[in-house]
């Protein structure tokens, strides 16, 4: 479990490190790969113990104290729902749709949480394009969870 | 393999994202700008009317956080410096059309453009 968070939490720094941001909340989420795996290999409530404290301790090492509300709501919003997604529609969903759910509508709880904090209902303007970066990423990171996830799956025992 | 249920979820997810952009471009979105709006930690910071605005003029904004410094010109506005890391809001560049928004997370500052918007109506509350 501490080496999920731990492969979250260096996810989350490198992306922070290296990749440039176009947009305002667009993340590649690299760290949603762990959330997706960790939902197939150790179900829902471990995944979000995982991602909470990986949203809080990456958060604490990248992006200060102000994003950690928006980080926190994004991790919770997003594993809850994955688990969802996957409880209730997987394999008609596969592991690039569950991700591409989780991806957006953690876009889409950070914008509640940007209105809340900003009280102000025209940060809304920027949903269509965080709902279009959701579907890119949440694309991107379902394909590599695929790989890897597969991966994981196929030696179990050794976890 | 990519599902069928997986093309449903991202071409709901694209549908509902044109549909809120065309309703957000027309419910708030404008050509016409008339003044500027600043706005920190969801209260109101300073306004100005474009009318006024006759040379660039240079605002520092103070917040809890630290500092924005946001240059209006006759047509538009546009962060200059801020003391947050990210950064976005630099990036962000000029806005000139109303409804558009320059909003820096980590300092809660939010500027926006005011103006008709394409339904002419003047203000549009939530």
């Amino acid at each position: 479990m501490s080496i999920f968070v731990s492969l979250g939490i260096i996810l989350q720094y490198v992306e922070n490190t290296i990749l440039f941001t176009p947009v305002p909340g667009g993340k590649l989420g690299l760290s949603n790969i762990v959330s997706v795996i960790n939902i197939f290999l150790f179900g829902g409530p471990n995944a979000l113990v995982v991602s909470m404290l990986r949203a809080f301790l990456g958060t604490m090492l990248t992006g200060g104290v102000s994003a950690l509300p928006y980080s926190l709501a994004g991790a919770f919003v997003s594993t809850i729902s994955m688990w969802g997604a996957k409880h209730f529609f997987y394999p008609g969903l596969s592991m690039v749709g569950i991700s591409v759910i989780g991806a957006c509508l953690h876009n889409v709880s950070q914008i509640f949480v940007a209105s809340i904090v900003f009280s102000s209902g025209y940060i809304f303007s920027y949903m269509p394009i965080l709902l279009v970066v959701g579907v890119i990423c949440g694309f991107v990171t379902g394909v590599f969870a695929r790989i890897f996830g597969n991966r994981f799956l196929k030696r179990k025992d050794i976890l | 393999m990519i599902t069928k249920w997986d093309k449903a979820v991202i071409v709901l997810v694209l549908m509902i994202a044109l549909l809120s952009y065309i309703i957000f471009s027309y419910a708030i979105f404008g050509e016409h700008a008339e003044g500027i709006e600043i706005f920190v930690d969801g209260k109101e910071y300073a306004s100005y009317s474009f009318a006024d605005i006759t040379e660039d003029k240079i605002l520092r904004i103070e917040t809890e956080q630290g500092f924005n410094i946001l240059k209006i010109t006759e047509k538009g506005a546009l962060m200059t410096n801020a003391s947050c890391p990210d950064k976005i809001d630099v990036k962000s560049g000029e806005i000139s059309k109303s409804g558009q928004m320059i909003i820096c997370i980590p300092n809660k500052v939010l500027v926006r453009i005011t103006g008709k918007n394409k339904l002419n109506v003047d203000k549009v509350t939530y």
